[in-house]
Formats: C-alpha cells, structure tokens, sequence
C-alpha cells in the first residue's frame, strides 16, 4: 500500500556541528545532552569522593584542611544528587519516554532544551562557586541554618550554592511538566495508561512529584536567601526558628530521595523481563506501588529530624509513615524476583547490574528500616550507619539502575553495543568495590562515628573499616574508568547492534538504532504490553509457515 | 503492530531554535544577577530577547 | 535436558562464593570487634540497653528477611539460567495470592516494629521527678554544662551512677547534637530551642561524648567526657567544686591585673584547654573563630592605648566583646567570671604571656 508520508530530511540551512547541538529541540539529542553532562559531574562528584576516602584513610590530616574537607563533602553530596543522579533519569527519560509511548518529540520541545541548559547553567553556577572570595560554600548539602546564616558562613559561596539550586529547580519543574503532558496525551493510539511501559509509568510518577515537592525547596532557599542578605529572620534562633528549614529542606528533600529511585526501578522493570523472556510478574501491583511510593514519600519528611525534639504525634505519625512506605517497596521487590523465577534467563550485563540493583537496594531498604525505628534512629542517625544506607540506595539502586538502563539502551541510542567482556568485569569490580566502601560503614556507625568528621581519635578503633573503605572507593573509580574504556573502545568498533539486539518488549525497539530524528515512519497502533514482543512473534511464526 | 492503511501523513517536527538557550541564559544571569547588578540586566536583556524569540517563532 | 554445570556456571557459583566469602569476612569483623568504646551496643544505660535490645530484635528480622529474599534471588538466577536459545517459559502475568501474602506479611512486621517503637518512646519519654538537672549548651566548639548549683564545667560533665540526670540541650550558636552513645541517643542542641533528654547511667566509668550534628569547622573536634562516679565520690566531688565557687571572680567586677596574685604559666596552659579557649583559638598563627594566640604577650601590650598587656588580657577574657579585634564577631562567651577564680586569671595571663 502506498502510503504518501513525507520524511523530512535535514534541509541546507539546517544548522550543524556545534550549532546544531545548541539550537536542537529534538529529544533524543537533548537526553543525549543530558547524559553526558550528568556523566561528567559524576566523575567530579567522584574525584571528590575520593578525597574525602583519601583523608579519612587514617588518622590525622592527609591531604586538606578541614576547611576544605567541609567543602568537598558539601560539593559531594549537591553535585551527585542535584547534578547527576536526577539529571541522568531526567536524561535517558527524555530520550526514551517518547520512543515507549510512540509520538515523536515531547510535548513542548523547546521547554525541554530549556530544561537542559538551565541545568547545564545551574551545574556551571555552582562549581563556579569554588572561586567565592572567601570559599565554595561548605555547610552540607543540607545547609542548615544557623550555620549557612550570614553570621557564620559570610561566604557568597553558600549564596552561589543556593542559587544554582533554584536555577535547577526551574529545569526540573519545566521538566516536570513537559513530562507529564507528553505520558498524559500523546501516547500512541491503543496505549491505555495500563498498556504503558513500566519505566514510562515511572517518570509519570516522578513528574509529579518534581513538580509538588520542588517549589518548597525554591521557596526555602529564597528563604535563606533573605535571611542572608535582607535582614529577614525566617530561621534566626530569635524571632525565627531554625527547625523551620529542616521541614522546608526535608519536605523536598525527602520525595527528592524517590525521585532518585523510581525511575532506576523503572529501568529494573523494563530489563528483568526481556532479559528473562517472561512479562513482568505483576504489572499492576507494580504501578499501584509506585503511585503509593509517590504520594506517601510526601509525608515522611520528619524521619530526617527525629533528634530535634518533635512532638510524641509527629514523632508517632513519622515513624508510621516511614514504616509503612516500606510495604510497596517490599512489593515491588518481590515482583522482580517471581519476574525472573521461572524464566530462561540471559546473564548480560544489563541484567547482571539489575540483579546488582535487587541485592544492594535489599540492604539499603532494610537498613533504612532500623532508622524508622525512632529510639534506634537517635542512636543511627548523623553516624556513617546513615552514610551506608544512602549509599546502598542511592549507588547499590540508582546508580546500578543508571549503569543497567545505559548498557541496555546505548546500542539504541548509538547503534552499537558496549563490549559484554569489559561490561562484565566493570559490573564485579563495581560490585566488589561497593561493597567494600560501604558495607564497613554500617559497622562504623555503630561503633558511633558520626558523620561529617573530618578526623577521628585513633583509639576509638575506626581506623580499619576507614581504609578498607577507602580501598572500595579506589576500586570503584577503576570499574568507572573501564567503563569509560570500554565506551570508547566501542565506540571505535561500531559493532552494529540492529534495530533490536535485546529480544525487547517496548515501542523503542521497533524503530532503527539510533532511531531517525521522526523516530516512526508511521506511528504504531498498540494493543499489548508487549507489542514489539508480538510483532517478533507473528513474524516468526509467519515464516515458519513456509 | 497494526499499520494504518492508506494514510498520507505529514510528519511535522519542531524546528531548532535559539530561543531556550537564551532564555537559560537569561534566567541565570538575571538570578546570578541578584549577587551582581551589572550580570543582573545583561539577565534582563537575555531573557527579554529569548522570550521575544520564543513567542513569535513558529515551534 | 540432562541439568550439567556448564564452564560458565561453575564460574557463576564461584563469583557468587567469593562474594560470599567477602561477605562474611567482612561481617565478621563486627562479631569480634563491636565490643569497642563508644559504641552505642556497650551501653551503660537503662534506656540505651533498651535501645540496644531493640536493636538487635531488628537486626534478627533483618538478617531472616534479608537471607530469604537474597535467597530467592540467587536461586532463581542460578536455577533458570538460559540454557537452550530457543527455550520459550510459560509466560506468567501475576498471581494474586503472591500479591495478597507479600504485602500483607511485611506490613504485619511494620505493626510490630511500630507496636515496640512506640513503647519504647513511650517508656523513655517522661523524666523521673528524682532527676537532677543540667543544662547543657554547645557552642562552636566546646560544650558548656551548667549545674543547679552554679557549677560550671567545659567539656566535662560529670554524673552520679545509680541517679536519673536529665539533660536541657541547648545551643549558643548553631545546631549541634549532644550525644554520649553509651549512655543514650543523640539530642539536638538548636539555638531557640530547649530539647529534653535523660539518662541513668548503671555503671561508673568514662564515656565519650561527641558532637553529632555538622556545625562547622571545628565539629569533629568537639568532643566531651562524660564521668560517671559513685554516688559518694560524686557528692564529695560536688563539694569541692560549689565550695571554690565562692572564689570565683564573677561577672560584676573587672579586678586590675595589678591585684592579681602571681600566675603558673603550667597552670594556665591547662586552664586554656580545660576552659575551650583552644577550641577557638589558636597557638599557631592560623585563624580560627578567634584571633591566634601566637604573639600575643607583645600584641597585647601595644593593642589599646592606655592598656598594659596584663589588663587588656583581664578584660579580653572578662569582657570580651567590649574591645573587638577588626575582622572578628563576638562569640566568646562573656561569663568566664563565673568560672575563673582569681589566681585561674593569673594562671592564664602568666600562659598567654609567653605566646
């Protein structure tokens, strides 16, 4: 049947090169952007992990003061979370919820780069910060006044800081939005909400969460911003109140954490069944899950101030709520497993890092729920317990999740695989290290080291776990480097991987690799959950017919 | 996956634009501005300008 | 198909007992070496042992739970390892009964951990009236306790076995937290705030006290003692400590050095540390919240016309926010007075003097 559909092709006046990339509004070009971008700040993020290891390897001052330590574990914690982990969920989202639901750009394309460079803009503020007359800002990423007032941190450093956040902010919500409108009304005809893939359904959940939580940390930072500059006294000890912040920063801060992990579990949804030739073992439980994670992760904040005094109602309300948001978790957990119970497994590295994911995030979950636990947590919190477990969370899950979607996607993106070998040997190298950085971190917290510590006595009996870890921490940065090898070794190869190198299930694997800038000759009609799945089928079977 | 049958279809895409960047650009210079007048109204001018851009361009 | 270990799956078995192996090598450090000051499972404290003993009933839940669904996972990734290309497995969307029992199981365990969180908060929440009172307040970066009786100590506190002592946590400047983790949980010391905590400790000993809230530079250094004595010992203690208030200087009065008896620079060396000037300033020439202390036996003869370096030492240390040095906020605490005898004044001037 001849069709009369016009492709555009790439007209004359066209801009290229460099041009090209800053004027682009196409979204694959900008997830790209995305992910580069967040990679290059997880390697700084990285370069200043492993500063602080090098100085907590022993006792003593190794190789900065504690000036500078107290900036670079703020840098450290604002640059992975703000910089990397949030950008590159937005990144590979932006390249791929389009393709999952079948249109062909995202709702408002234009806000969409908007988003992009107002991060890029937003990431550039605040390193630009480290050349503050009187320092970058180093008071945590959490900022809590009075330490990040103008009396005791006078630098414009922390004014930077706070800025850099709010421009990020304006990226996520704008972000937010486009995301939203484009799951909500252009998914391709046939494609029910319950006929949508699970990562799409993810970032969905995620949108809206961006977009309730983000403005209470705009608005506290614009706060701060007063109290710093104009004389306000919104957290001054007298005619304020310190602890307000806390509720402001952590009602943020707290969906922020979900932010992070809803769409690396995602990522985990749509892997675990290709990779084990089964549909995701229950689908809605699944979706239900991460509806409830999305709205009870707004009312747990509190569990981050159990040590300031709450009230027994907030205290009994927050230690409930925290316990509860376990129960969908649990859930999902379970799901992920009996999708693989059963299946015919291929043990590549996308599925290695999610069986990684399943494991780390395991430990991190339950870690989380000794701190639930209120009389246990005053005991845990501000220690390097709570080091471990955000590690386990946010590395173990986020960032296995990130390594799985990448070696899972890429051949999509670029058209060629990473190399399964070298993919392989980063996967255990990642794993061991991890393990090896933050499993003593547990022990350490209970032996009451708390965090934040720039030193520590010799005698207290820390010094060990505090190598071994800063060994993990060396390791890891040797699996990122292999990676990075390996993307250029690839990269060099060009090994072509075909429309659908995966066997995969969803939309993205029915068009070319990298798609073309149209991303469907024509846009598909859906009517599964697995429609690439059905279509592969009904060839095969069509041709065994012969 | 079902084909439509015997459709003529257009494919429109966006075309590129400056706009955004320089809307970005605007909004942190023009915040980063707050710390510094003069970044303050090179801020203005940008997103004047982006926003212009953005509004009466075909998107 | 006959089940045979393929070259690849011995490997798989082997990764995963190296991992294993990591694990409990890693796991059994704490077995053997938890046992360690200030670990908050030695506590030494009704309410910490209770802490404690919760502790180690979640840990048992955690260990099952982790083992069973660790478990689940490495079987099936061992078990239904792809082995034929063409193998096509029954293709199961769900099952509601799964869904029903692993929602339900897990939130039965929350409503336990919840039933005994909650007793616990309850059973620690009020103060015995028998309680005796301190007050406790940080500053960048020493900790002040302020007894009843007027008694005050730096970084130091000290506590009968055997007696409740209830605790109001406070901050001079910015958030710290007072946390003794053998005795019980941290308590957040904010500026503006009074926050409630006790304890009973159960045994005489010193335990380490840190602060466990990042409060700027000098947070890891803030580190206290906490003496728990024998009733009899502690009343005795106590004794002295009241009868040498009546020597102390106050804050009424500024004396002239002239009067001053004669200083031990010893003496005063360990008055310096003792009293948390060295938290604040330095001996070496760096700038910390306070001006150095390097130099300042000339410095502070030439620093205010009309000042010999003896008296503009007397009243830095008593008055210090009268004369500010350029560049520098008056956070020094102003009533030294009420813990400096005298011959303390002496002992810290004859010190300083030779900077």
């Amino acid at each position: 049947m001849a069709t009369a559909t016009t492709y555009p092709e790439r007209a004359v006046s066209e801009p290229r090169g460099i041009a090209a990339w800053i004027t682009t509004v196409d979204h694959k070009r900008i997830g790209i952007m995305y992910t580069v971008t967040a990679f290059i700040f997880f390697a700084l993020g990285g370069i200043l992990a492993l500063l602080i290891r090098t100085e907590l390897a022993a006792p003593g001052a190794q190789v900065m003061s504690a000036e500078q330590y107290n900036r670079v574990f703020s840098m450290h914690g604002t640059t992975m979370i703000f910089l990397f982990v949030i950008p590159i969920l937005v990144g590979l989202g932006n390249y791929l919820v389009p393709l999952q639901i079948g249109a062909r750009d995202m709702a408002f394309p234009r806000l969409n780069a908007l988003s992009y460079w107002l991060y890029l803009f937003g990431g550039l503020v605040l390193y630009a910060s480290w050349l503050a007359p009187q320092g970058a800002a180093g008071v945590g990423w959490t900022g809590y006044p009075p330490l990040s007032s103008a009396v005791y941190s006078p630098t414009t450093g922390v004014d930077m800081w706070g800025l850099s956040i709010i421009i990020l902010g304006i990226s996520s919500t704008a972000g937010a939005v486009n995301f939203i409108t484009t799951i909500l009304n252009m998914r391709a005809p046939g494609m029910t909400l319950w006929k949508t893939p699970l990562f799409t359904w993810s970032v969905l959940v995620t949108a809206f969460m961006i977009l309730l939580a983000t403005p209470m940390l705009t608005g506290a930072i614009a706060m701060l911003a007063a109290d710093r500059n104009l004389g306000t006294q919104f957290f001054a000890a007298v005619g304020g109140d310190p602890l307000l912040w806390q509720h402001l920063f952590w009602f943020y801060s707290h969906p922020a954490v979900y932010i992070m992990i809803l769409p690396a579990m995602g990522i985990i949804s749509e892997i675990l069944p290709v990779f084990s030739r089964k549909p995701i073992f229950g689908y809605s439980a699944i979706v239900w899950s991460t509806i409830a994670i999305g709205v009870l992760g707004f009312a747990t904040w509190a569990h981050h101030m159990f040590a300031t005094g709450l009230s027994p109602v907030l205290q009994a309300f927050f230690v409930l709520s925290t316990m509860t948001i376990a129960v969908p978790t649990g859930v999902k957990m379970f799901n992920w497993i009996f999708t693989m119970m059963g299946g015919s497994l291929k043990i590549d590295t996308p599925l290695l890092y999610s069986i990684g994911f399943l494991s780390m995030f395991l430990i991190g979950g339950m870690s989380g729920v000794f701190q639930a636990v209120l009389p246990i947590d005053k005991q845990v919190t501000d220690t390097y317990w709570v080091v471990a477990h955000l590690h386990y969370v946010l590395f173990g899950g986020s960032v296995f999740g990130i390594f799985a979607g990448l070696f899972y996607w890429l051949p999509k993106i670029a058209g060629w695989r990473l190399g399964e070998g070298l993919g392989k040997l980063q996967f255990w190298l990642q794993l061991i290290g991890f393990n090896l950085t933050f499993f003593p971190m547990h022990i350490l917290g209970l032996l009451g080291m708390p965090r934040r510590y720039y030193d520590y006595p010799a005698e207290r009996g820390w010094t060990g776990y505090n190598f071994a870890a800063t060994i993990g921490a060396f390791l890891i940065a040797v699996a990122v480097t292999i990676f990075i090898v390996n993307f250029i070794r690839s990269a060099i190869r060009r090994d072509p991987a075909g429309d659908d190198p995966w066997e995969g299930n969803t939309l993205e694997w029915a068009t070319t690799s990298p798609p073309p800038v149209y991303n469907f000759a024509r846009i598909p009609v859906v009517d599964s959950l697995r429609p690439v799945r059905d279509a592969r089928l009904r060839l095969q079977s069509g041709s065994s017919q012969d | 996956m079902e084909q439509p049958s015997s459709e003529h279809e257009e494919i429109h895409l966006p075309p590129p634009s400056i706009a955004p960047i320089m809307v970005a650009g605007g909004i942190t210079f023009t915040l980063v501005g707050l710390l510094n007048l003069s970044l303050f109204f090179v801020g203005l001018a940008l997103l004047a300008i982006g926003v212009a851009l953005w509004a009466f361009s075909r998107g | 198909m006959m089940y045979q270990p393929t070259q690849k799956r011995l490997q798989l078995i082997q990764r995963w007992a190296m991992l294993g192996l990591l694990f409990v090598v890693v796991f059994a450090f704490p077995t053997r070496a938890l046992a360690q000051p200030p670990s908050p499972l030695l506590p030494a404290s009704e309410n910490a042992g209770q802490v404690t003993n919760l502790f180690y009933l979640v840990l048992g839940i955690a260990v099952v739970v982790f083992v069973v669904v660790e478990g689940l996972l490495i079987f099936a990734v061992l078990r239904y390892r792809r082995r034929d290309e063409d193998e096509e497995p029954e293709q199961i969307h769900g099952n509601t009964t799964l869904e029903v029992l692993w929602t339900v199981v897990p939130a039965l365990i929350m409503a336990l951990l919840f039933y005994l969180t909650l007793n616990t908060i309850q059973a620690q929440r009020n103060t015995p009236p028998e309680a005796m009172t301190i007050e406790v307040i940080g500053h960048q970066w020493f900790w002040e306790f302020r007894y009843e009786n007027r008694v005050v100590l730096i970084n130091e506190l000290r506590v009968p076995v055997g007696q409740p002592v209830e605790l109001l946590v406070t901050s001079k400047d910015v958030i710290h937290s007072f946390w003794v983790p053998q005795l019980a949980g941290k308590q957040d010391a904010i500026p503006g705030h009074i926050n409630r905590t006790w304890f009973e400790a159960r045994q005489a000993g010193l335990y380490a006290g840190q602060c466990a809230e990042f409060c700027g530079l000098e947070h890891y250094a803030m580190l206290f003692d906490v003496y728990a004595m024998p009733e009899e010992e502690f009343a005795l203690w106590m004794e002295q400590k009241v009868a040498s208030l009546g020597d102390v200087i106050g804050t009424e009065s500024v004396p002239d050095v002239a009067t001053l008896p004669p200083g031990n620079p010893a003496e005063g060396q360990a008055l310096f540390e003792g009293q948390g000037c060295s938290s604040c300033h330095s001996l070496d020439g760096s700038q910390r919240v306070g001006p150095s202390m390097q130099g300042i036996g000339e410095r502070a003869a030439v620093r205010l016309e009309g000042y010999s370096a003896g008296q503009y030492l007397v009243e830095s240390i008593l008055r210090p926010c009268d004369y500010v040095v350029e560049g520098f906020v008056c956070v020094m605490p102003q009533d030294f007075g009420e813990r400096l005898t005298t011959q303390n004044l002496s002992d810290l001037i004859a010190y300083l003097a030779e900077q």
